[in-house]
């Protein structure tokens, strides 16, 4: 006797949420970063679970769910949000210098003992501040920094997870954050935090 | 990079490597021994560990009301029997 496709189908959904559902919450911030608007954050995910439900099937079990997941919310991305937005890829990124936010803050005289002045200069940034800056980046480098800083995930999954080299992925980060550290420092400027050592 | 020491540059270099946790355990040494003897080198890095760290906590977000329902819901009811759209596995 075969069993009851039904009671198949429900085993089957119900494996699939309980394995699942708890990647939502952190695939919601990184769907945030990536739309830039809860409404469009929220349809990536909602997306992003329905793809995943129905491949369900290819996936193994005692693999990586959660870079398998990362995997289907940036394609999903890229290939229905970017492409509906009719946003042509930015891949042009500001070339700044190494250490670009350090060494502008540079030589501040310590405020508290045991902790440098530069590390305090970061307690101002807000949560705003860092998800503007890293919502500047062009999509591939902003997707490297999630990916890396925000997630967690390493080189290799990063990889996996964009389908490109190791390489390009550290090309990617290095370029990315050294931008984002730009624009972090803009915002210091714009707020009198921190000063202009060029100008 | 092995067993030998490293100059600043090169440690400043290998440093988000380092503080991406993607180094051998060998090579991880050899920077900590450095930045153990280096004021200047420990500050940078110190200073870009806490970055990171800034990063990854300012940047989170609560999930709004009723989307894990309304994905539960969706997932509950109708059609799944679409083909997978290609997605591949990893």
């Amino acid at each position: 006797m075969s069993p009851d496709p039904v009671e198949v189908d429900e085993l089957k959904g119900r494996q699939f949420t309980d394995q699942a559902m708890e990647h939502m919450p952190a695939l919601y911030t990184a769907a945030m970063r990536m739309t830039r608007n809860p409404a469009d954050a929220e349809d990536l995910v909602q997306e992003t679970f329905l793809k995943a439900y129905r491949a369900w099937g290819s996936f193994q079990q005692g693999t990586n769910l959660r870079a398998w997941l990362y995997r289907i919310l940036t394609n999903t991305y890229i290939n229905s949000y970017r492409a509906r937005k009719r946003r042509p890829e930015q891949t042009e990124i500001e070339e700044v210098e190494d250490l670009y936010l350090y060494r502008r803050l540079g030589g501040l005289e310590a405020a508290q003992a045991g902790r440098s002045a530069e590390d305090e200069v970061l307690d101002h940034f807000t949560d705003g501040d860092v998800k503007a800056a890293i919502e500047a980046l062009p999509d591939q480098f902003r997707i490297a920094v999630l990916l890396a800083d925000v997630e967690g995930f390493s080189y290799k999954e990063i990889a996996e997870i964009v389908d490109v080299p190791i390489g390009t992925v550290m090309s990617r980060l290095h370029r990315g954050r050294k931008a984002l550290q730009k624009t972090l420092h803009d915002f210091g400027m714009e707020r009198g935090l921190v000063g202009d050592r060029d100008g | 990079m092995g067993d030998a020491e490293m100059n600043c540059d090169a440690v400043i270099e290998e440093m988000y490597t380092f503080l991406d946790g993607e180094l051998t355990t060998s090579q991880r040494i050899t920077i900590t021994s450095h930045l153990e003897g280096c004021v200047d080198c420990h500050e940078v890095v110190d200073f870009h560990a806490e970055l990171k760290l800034v990063i990854a906590q300012r940047c989170t977000e609560r999930v709004p009301d009723g989307l894990e329902e309304r994905i539960r819901k969706v997932l509950a009811s109708g059609d799944h029997n679409d083909p997978a759209g290609g997605i591949p596995r990893l």
